[in-house]
């Protein structure tokens, strides 16, 4: 054993020689919490499920470039909407969680468990019987599951976005429908801890999501094909 | 499209910040590069019940180390069953006295070692590293204290993996830790350590 200096020191043996958005949250749950309730007649809910796809959060160089990222995440999402002229409009909470990970040559490491809460209002627009195509603004709003040692330490991003999706639909019977709907949606992305470690500007994220969804049809609908 | 306008504005090219150069952090006798592996975390930290206040510095380092990485790098957690530690940690002698800490001017009233056997045919640590601190009676309880702090934390250092010492005075891994707390340039070393292949493995993990 050696001991390299008398205060502190590691030893090995010399024989080794192998080598805040939530006001935000607050207008969007009532602009579609009014949305639904405007027109209780022709309102429908409907719930979501699929993936979604993100684009880096950050690059970073510490020893080698590297970028880390969401991985593709299970996505649950509830929308409620009604009929205003020939729109739809809406309101839509979807949530997806999954590892996010850091990808350098040497090989990957996970940051943490990553869970995002995407509230949105949509206006909807009929292209086709069966198409429709929407346009979307929300917030993301990150909730890791570790923040100490991380980049979230100093605080969770709230962050605008915006987003343009199409959905086709066809009726199961005279009360549902069964859709797919396509989403981009983008936002911006940094955080207080990036910001105080240099970090300047802020990533632009995309986000690519294909959704099954079930509706329930309004009553005052169901005979119109 | 006012909110389309807002994500556009002042959205510049994302720049990464420079960092300061590291010192070097392999052992230095045998060009050794060891960090805990992701899947190894949190680390998990046994201190001897007969350390007394040692086992709340060693958690002040923990949390200190935790604290500099970015990515989750390394996490790490104390147990208290001795079968189940990564890293041992003991005080050589009496338990010293649980004083509350001063900023008074760094006095040498201590020492400690992290001792790691030799690896494996493996390449892996055969047994997890030992740390082990002493102090001398000859000085005042606070002193003791204030010394045993900054050596925890040095050697936390040491046992997450930075195996050689800095040059600096200013660094908490010079060999005489003058400071309790990693400085840029510990921060800066212990960042690339944990992004450079290591060359020996932990030890296999207790069951």
């Amino acid at each position: 054993m050696i001991t390299p200096s008398p205060g502190a020191g590691v030893s090995l043996p010399l024989s080794t020689r192998r080598r805040s958005g939530l006001p935000l949250l607050g207008v969007v749950t009532l602009l579609g919490a009014g949305a639904v309730a405007a027109s209780p007649a022709s309102a429908q809910v409907g719930v979501q499920v699929g993936l979604v796809v993100s684009s880096n959060l950050v690059s970073d160089s510490i020893v080698d470039r590297f970028s880390v990222r969401a991985n593709p995440a299970l996505a649950l999402g509830v929308t409620g909407e009604t009929r205003l002229d020939r729109y739809r409009v809406g309101a839509a909470l979807t949530v997806s969680r999954s590892d996010l990970i850091g990808r350098e040559p040497q090989g990957e490491f996970t940051v943490t468990r990553l869970t995002i809460w995407h509230p949105s209002v949509y206006l909807r627009q009929p292209l086709r019987p069966w198409l429709s195509g929407e346009a979307r603004l929300g917030l993301m709003i990150y909730s890791p599951s570790v923040r100490a040692g991380t980049l979230f330490r100093d605080g969770t991003p709230v962050h605008p976005a915006v987003g343009l999706g199409l959905r086709v639909e066809r009726r199961l019977g005279q009360a549902l429908a069964l859709g797919f709907a396509g989403h981009y949606d983008l936002h911006r992305f940094s955080t207080p801890r990036l910001r105080a470690e240099g970090f300047t500007g802020q990533t632009y994220v995309h986000r690519v999501s294909a959704l099954f969804s079930l509706r329930r049809i309004p009553v005052g609908e169901r005979a119109t094909p | 499209m006012a909110l389309a306008a807002l994500l556009a504005a002042g959205c510049g090219a994302v720049t990464v910040p420079d960092r300061p150069d590291p010192y070097a952090f392999e052992e230095q006798q045998t060009g050794i590069v060891f960090h805990w592996p992701a899947d190894r975390l949190p680390v998990r930290y046994w201190v001897d019940p007969a350390a007394g206040p040692v086992a709340g510095y060693i958690a002040r380092g923990l949390e200190a180390w935790e604290e500099q990485f970015l990515y989750g790098e390394f996490r790490a957690v104390p147990v208290t069953d001795s079968s189940e530690a990564d890293v041992v940690v003991r005080v050589v002698g009496a338990t010293p006295a649980d004083v509350p800490l001063t900023n008074d001017p760094p006095i040498f009233a201590c020492g400690g070692v992290t001792r790691y056997d030799a690896p494996d045919a493996a390449n892996r640590f055969p047994r997890p590293p030992v740390v082990e601190l002493s102090w001398d009676s000859g000085y005042s309880e606070v002193d003791v204290a204030n010394c045993l702090f900054r050596v925890a934390v040095h050697e936390v250092g040491h046992s997450l993996g930075i195996l050689a010492h800095s040059p600096d005075e200013f660094d908490l891994m010079n060999a005489n830790p003058r400071v309790a707390a990693p400085s840029v340039r510990d921060r800066a070393t212990a960042e690339a350590l944990y992004h450079t292949v290591p060359t020996v493995l932990p030890p296999e993990r207790p069951r």
